[in-house]
């Protein structure tokens, strides 16, 4: 017979995370565990430490034997240790962002871009999938600060414009690099009017649905847009970060292990969720034996991330300096000096030299 | 009867294709004791307890046997109660109307007489006398929308590309248990477990 101890405890570790947050644990026995998604359903986890003769505390002989008979660790993680994502392909970016996290990502909340910054954008629109928008800032030695997101899925045109609208700095932004699919006019409903007496439908594009929100800001990117190419491009601004500084920065004070869908004016969460995911393709064994390692990368999550290779792929310049701020850098020292009269005479002569002459073409006179 | 566990531990039996490699006694066992499978107690504890059940395995753990006794029962008791199955093929499916089948078929005679099946039967149903059923369908979202089942299994749900269509489906199909079981796998499942499915209201 059962103890009433033994028959208590899956009811009460299933009553006791009806008081805990979303996805903490609750211990029914060794082997399982009960927790609860934030929807509220149960999620039970059966390990085979569950049963004594298999527990390798109690019997350690038998996961070495059993261990033996899988061909690979990826499958004994999947099958056996309930790991998901064992066996998927190599993580592209999370190494280099969990080794340099601190370099790579600002999380300093008083952190906002210098104003004088030039400012562009990358745009990926989804229905069902997040409609993603990075943006992002060049300084004057040319580092890139991604800062600022808006990601939201399920959402129509008409209700994400109002959004896009209200995201800080959205006035600054240059140009936004779009997927060149949104200017096909490939929309159409019908080529009938839609009422009597009025004219025939044409097709339209989703940038031109866009224009009708007053969002006229998208630009087709027109560069490369492998994957694979961006994945290099990126890496090889993190390369060698024990000796420099990254030139591609992301700005986040709220990094999640998920999604975090809405508009973040200074942050960038998603993003990063989706870099610290990506994966190369992995091959199956049969592909194996006639290919040489994936180097794709898989197809999924990847909505921040075909923005910011919108952007980066454009070969965004450093910002320049204006003329005045040139100037203005010149006469600097003498200004604190107390020297204002040499500061006037040198800012004027800085503000002559820099003027620009125009290119005189034709004969030699 | 209405004890799942008691049935499927003290009055029914499992069987086991490997036993002459597994040099067991005989093809036919009871489900293993509470000191052997202590996880099979708190498996059929949980699924009494609430409605919608998403569980993840290592292999071998008896879980899909333990969800097949669990249902199985519930349909035979119960008048006119079906009970749907739902698999990513249909040979699979077919697969566990026979693990239902022979719990049924390796009962005392008493219990059957009990509960007589219907005349008809075949590969993807096994039908009550009192017009209860158990269901077999493959995979596919569509497939569960002609049922109007009191509970529902899907198995191996990581390896079900619309799993969360038909999670949708069976919310509103089915009446009474929902069980997700499944071993570790990308896709809906592993994400909804861990909260990563994006929605609307997120």
């Amino acid at each position: 017979m059962l103890s009433s101890t033994a028959k208590s405890k899956a009811l009460a570790a299933l009553e006791k995370t009806k008081a805990l947050p979303a996805q903490s644990v609750a211990d029914v026995r060794r082997g399982v565990t009960v927790r609860r998604t934030s929807g509220g359903i149960p999620v039970t986890r059966f390990h085979y430490s569950a049963v004594p003769a298999r527990d390798p505390d109690l019997n350690p002989e038998w996961k070495k034997k059993e261990r033996a008979t899988y061909t690979s660790q990826a499958a004994w993680d999947r099958e056996q240790e309930i790991q998901d994502l064992a066996g998927g392909g190599e993580l592209v970016f999370a190494d280099v962002l969990v080794t340099y996290w601190n370099k790579i990502v600002i999380s300093n909340p008083e952190w906002r871009p210098h104003e004088k910054w030039r400012v562009e954008a990358g745009f990926d629109h989804g229905r069902v999938n997040p409609t993603a928008f990075e943006r992002c800032y060049f300084d004057y030695d040319g580092v890139i600060y991604f800062c600022g997101e808006y990601y939201v899925p399920g959402l129509e045109i008409w209700e994400h414009a109002p959004n896009l609208k209200t995201m800080a700095d959205i006035r600054k932004v240059t140009v936004a690099y779009a997927d060149p699919t949104i200017f096909d006019f490939n929309l159409q409903q019908s080529n009938q009017p839609s009422q009597p007496g009025k004219s025939a439908e044409r097709a339209k594009s989703f940038n031109e649905l866009y224009v009708e929100q007053g969002i006229q800001l998208f630009s087709p990117f027109s560069g490369d847009r492998s994957d694979i190419s961006f994945a290099e491009r990126l890496l090889m601004h993190w390369a060698n970060l024990d000796k420099r500084e990254p030139t591609v920065k992301i700005v986040c004070r709220n990094y999640a292990e998920k999604p975090v869908p809405g508009l973040h004016n200074w942050d960038c969460p998603n993003l990063l969720w989706e870099l610290m995911r990506t994966r190369r393709t992995k091959l199956t064994a049969q592909q194996m034996l006639t290919r040489n390692a994936a180097e794709a990368i898989v197809d999924k999550d990847n909505h921040a991330r075909d923005s910011m290779k919108y952007v980066l792929m454009s070969h965004p310049e450093p910002t320049v300096k204006s003329v005045k701020e040139k100037a203005y850098e010149a006469v600097e020292p003498l200004i604190e000096e107390g020297d204002l009269t040499s500061a006037l005479i040198r800012y004027n002569q800085q503000l002559g030299a820099n003027e620009k002459k125009p290119v005189r073409i034709g004969k030699r006179r | 009867m209405r004890d799942p566990y008691l049935w499927a531990t003290q009055y029914t039996e499992t069987y086991n294709p490997h036993w002459v490699e597994e040099k067991r006694a005989a093809p036919y066992e009871k489900f293993p004791s509470f000191e052997e499978y202590p996880h099979l107690f708190d498996l059929f504890e949980l699924l009494g307890a609430e409605r919608i059940h998403f569980f993840e395995k290592s292999r071998d753990l008896m879980l899909t046997w333990g969800c097949v006794a669990f249902l199985t029962n519930k349909a035979m008791i119960v008048p006119a109660r079906e009970v749907l199955f739902q698999t990513q093929k249909s040979e699979k499916v077919k697969q566990l109307i026979k693990y239902a089948r022979c719990l049924y078929d390796r009962q005392p005679q008493w219990l059957r007489d009990a509960f007589p099946l219907a005349r008809h039967q075949s590969d993807l149903r096994l039908n009550f006398a009192h017009g209860g059923s158990v269901i077999g369908i493959a995979g596919g979202a569509n497939q569960i929308r002609s049922y109007h089942p009191w509970g529902y299994l899907n198995d191996e749900s990581s390896f079900q590309p619309d799993a969360g269509d038909c999670y949708n489906e069976a919310l509103s199909a089915a009446a009474g248990s929902i069980i997700f079981n499944s071993s570790a796998g990308p896709g809906w499942f592993a994400d909804v477990r861990h909260d990563v499915v994006l929605n609307r209201e997120e």
